[in-house]
């Protein structure tokens, strides 16, 4: 099971790249960069690197592309091509919307202790052995409480309110950028 | 009675609601206009969202206010009070005004981007955050988020040299005082070792206050001396009120600098009450000088619009000296004060973007000459906010001062009231030049129209009512004004030790 996610993610992954740097559309080169960062990410789950693996989306695919993009649009360029429009693309984005919708499903009814239980009975992830042959670091990257949970215990519960602000602040930021410096609003 | 757990998700959103629903507006608008983006009529179909929005975010206000809800030991960033709901209650009334005041202004100036209307709601959440936060953290996100989305409103009109100068002195000025804030939170929380402001105040304690936490608060100070205005920060304001859409400049001088009070008094009555004879000589000197010049400066204004934003420096001055008194008394009539601030300046710079052409810079009293004749009504509004902004009794203005004075006299310290007394007489000589303007001198060729649609006449005729009927019956904001601040009972009591 591990082993067939691991391939799938990493054929995504040189895929994705490969797509990246063949594309004559910038905008779209760009995305397919995000789409190999999101599969690294996946990588980085597999290897117990949870950490890593969600500062990877953050600031990887998150802020650090959305600049990317946001750089491309305004400055215009790749005018020529325009690659998303027409009824495949149509298609393909209600196939991806409906996978979304139902990972967002299967999100809403994973508990907490849900979770807990899959990571103590092994079931969801790989052994950690297998990846690292020294034991002192496999025990580190199977504890079940690390880092990770202290931050995200933090963030999304003590600094819930501000962390939500930030993204605010941040579509302001956003909006205002696209007002205030593209050419043609 | 019912008791939330604001450090829970649910109990958050609960307690969120008027600002969650806000935000949930603005993505609508952003959304819809991601396809409906280039006509008049577009423009007005975002315009009439937002206004939909502001109402939606009243009812879950007015839902929030009558269920009396109470959290669940400190409020956990963000204050479940009545003192909020006021505030909130104000700010929503300066943005829908200021959204249907836009309705034609962009039209007019063709500023057709309905981004603009997203904006201010955005805005108008970061105001609401900035006046509720309990917790310093979201105190400087609130203020980040409004004064982000104001530098953008402000440059708005992208053809105009003013605006977009106006944008870049505000943004640099802007990030200036933010950066003196954020250090002032950075040095309060190496003092006490958090960012909630109750605990600040109960760690703070009785004794003397640590150095650290007394620089921290003096930048504090600055950085929000900035933001509403006060001399010596004020600089920016006359530039930068003379060159944004007039709409703006009125959401300006309502919103941005009622969030920026009512936020200081929180900060100042809750977390620093112990500390009290060390701001208030600042806060009076901020007052005094912001007083003194502001109206003194405001007597060579020949341009209406510089003449307002000198004016409202003073009136920053005014709310300040309220805030100095440290009592809930004096945070009562802050909010009063505040009220009667924002319709009156609502009203006034309405009226003003009904005068003029191009962004309005060249509305002077020459410009309204002979009003009184062609649009009596228009006049007779004017005129009514000029005696509202002057203090004159019938109107809420006259309310609002006499609240602040009776604060002051409550302390025993009869010197500020003294100088409010004296400034106001001197503010006097040039509120009543326009009404003079307006009545007494025939109109000259070049006089505008002052077409107004009908949102904008539906503005003026209740903001101007509002001041009118509470300014003879004020009975009801009155008690509302000072039930509200009750709560910031972590002031001084009404009469303090300050005569030693």
């Amino acid at each position: 099971m591990t082993a067939a996610v691991f391939y799938l993610l990493g054929a995504s992954a040189i895929a994705s790249a490969l797509l990246c740097i063949t594309r004559k559309n910038p905008v779209s080169s760009a995305l397919w960069l995000v789409s190999t960062m999101f599969a690294l990410a996946g990588i980085y789950v597999l290897l117990h690197a949870q950490f890593i693996a969600v500062f990877q989306v953050l600031v990887y695919a998150g802020a650090v592309m959305v600049l990317f993009l946001f750089v491309i649009m305004l400055l215009n360029l790749g005018r020529e091509a325009s690659d998303v429009r027409g009824k495949p693309a149509w298609a393909l984005a209600a196939a991806v919307m409906v996978i979304l919708g139902a990972q967002f499903f299967a999100v809403w009814h994973y508990t907490p202790a849900q979770m807990a239980s899959e990571q103590h009975s092994g079931a969801a992830v790989a052994d950690p052995l297998a990846f690292f042959p020294n034991n002192a670091l496999a025990a580190e990257a199977a504890r079940p409480d690390d880092a990770f949970g202290a931050l995200s215990a933090s963030l999304f519960q003590n600094y819930l309110v501000p962390f939500e602000i930030t993204s605010v602040l941040l579509l302001v930021a956003a909006i205002g950028a696209v007002v205030l410096a593209k050419r043609r609003i | 009675m019912q008791t939330i757990d604001l450090a829970t998700a649910g109990g958050a959103t609960l307690a969120l609601l008027p600002e969650v629903v806000l935000t949930g507006a603005a993505l609508v608008v952003l959304l819809v206009l991601s396809w409906r983006h280039t006509t008049a009529e577009d423009s007005r179909l975002a315009g009439y969202l937002s206004l939909g929005g502001v109402g939606l975010s009243a009812v879950a206000l007015a839902y929030l206010w009558t269920a009396d809800l109470q959290p669940l030991g400190l409020a956990h960033m963000i204050a479940v009070d009545t003192f909020r709901y006021a505030a909130v209650a104000i700010i929503l009334i300066a943005t829908a005004a200021t959204i249907l005041l836009s309705l034609q202004y962009v039209e007019r100036e063709r500023l057709l981007a309905p981004e603009y209307y997203c904006l201010i709601l955005l805005a108008a959440t970061g105001m609401m955050y900035l006046a509720g936060a309990t917790d310093l953290i979201v105190s400087f996100l609130g203020l980040e988020v409004m004064s982000v989305a104001v530098y953008v409103l402000v440059g708005f009109n992208r053809g105009s040299v003013f605006s977009a100068e106006a944008a870049l002195k505000y943004f640099l000025i802007g990030a200036f005082a933010s950066a003196f804030l954020l250090y002032g939170i950075a040095l309060i929380y190496g003092a006490t070792g958090t960012t909630n402001i109750m605990e600040i105040g109960a760690r703070l304690g009785q004794g003397n206050i640590p150095v650290l936490g007394a620089l921290g608060l003096g930048l504090l100070l600055i950085g929000f001396g900035f933001k509403v205005a006060a001399v010596p920060f004020h600089m920016w304001a006359p530039d930068v009120y003379d060159g944004a859409p007039t709409p703006i400049t009125g959401f300006m001088a309502t919103g941005v600098k009622a969030a920026g009070v009512i936020a200081l008094t929180r900060i100042l009555f809750d977390g620093f009450s112990h500390s009290i004879d060390l701001w208030q000589p600042v806060v009076a000197a901020l007052a005094i000088a912001s007083m003194v010049l502001g109206n003194l400066v405001a007597l060579s204004q020949r341009s209406l619009k510089r003449m307002l934003a000198y004016s409202s420096i003073a009136h920053a001055g005014y709310l300040l000296t309220a805030i100095w008194t440290g009592s809930s008394l004096g945070a009562g009539a802050t909010l009063l004060y505040i009220l009667a601030y924002v319709l009156t300046t609502l009203a006034t710079f309405g009226i003003l973007a009904a005068l003029g052409r191009g962004g309005e810079r060249d509305v002077t009293l020459d410009t309204i000459a002979g009003l009184g004749a062609r649009r009596p009504w228009l006049a007779f509004a004017l005129s009514a906010c000029m005696l509202s902004l002057l203090g004159f009794p019938g109107t809420l203005g006259f309310i609002g001062k006499w609240t602040i004075l009776m604060a002051i006299v409550n302390q025993a310290h009869a010197a500020l009231g003294i100088i409010l007394v004296l400034t106001s007489l001197v503010s006097a000589g040039y509120y009543l030049p326009v009404i003079m303007s307006m009545y007494m001198k025939p109109a000259s060729a070049t006089s505008p129209e002052g077409k107004m649609s009908g949102a904008g006449i539906a503005v003026i005729v209740v903001t101007v009512g509002l001041l009118l009927v509470f300014g003879f019956w004020p009975g009801p904001v009155l008690g509302i004004a000072t039930n509200s601040a009750r709560v910031l009972s972590g002031a001084v009591p009404s009469v303090n030790a300050l005569v030693r």
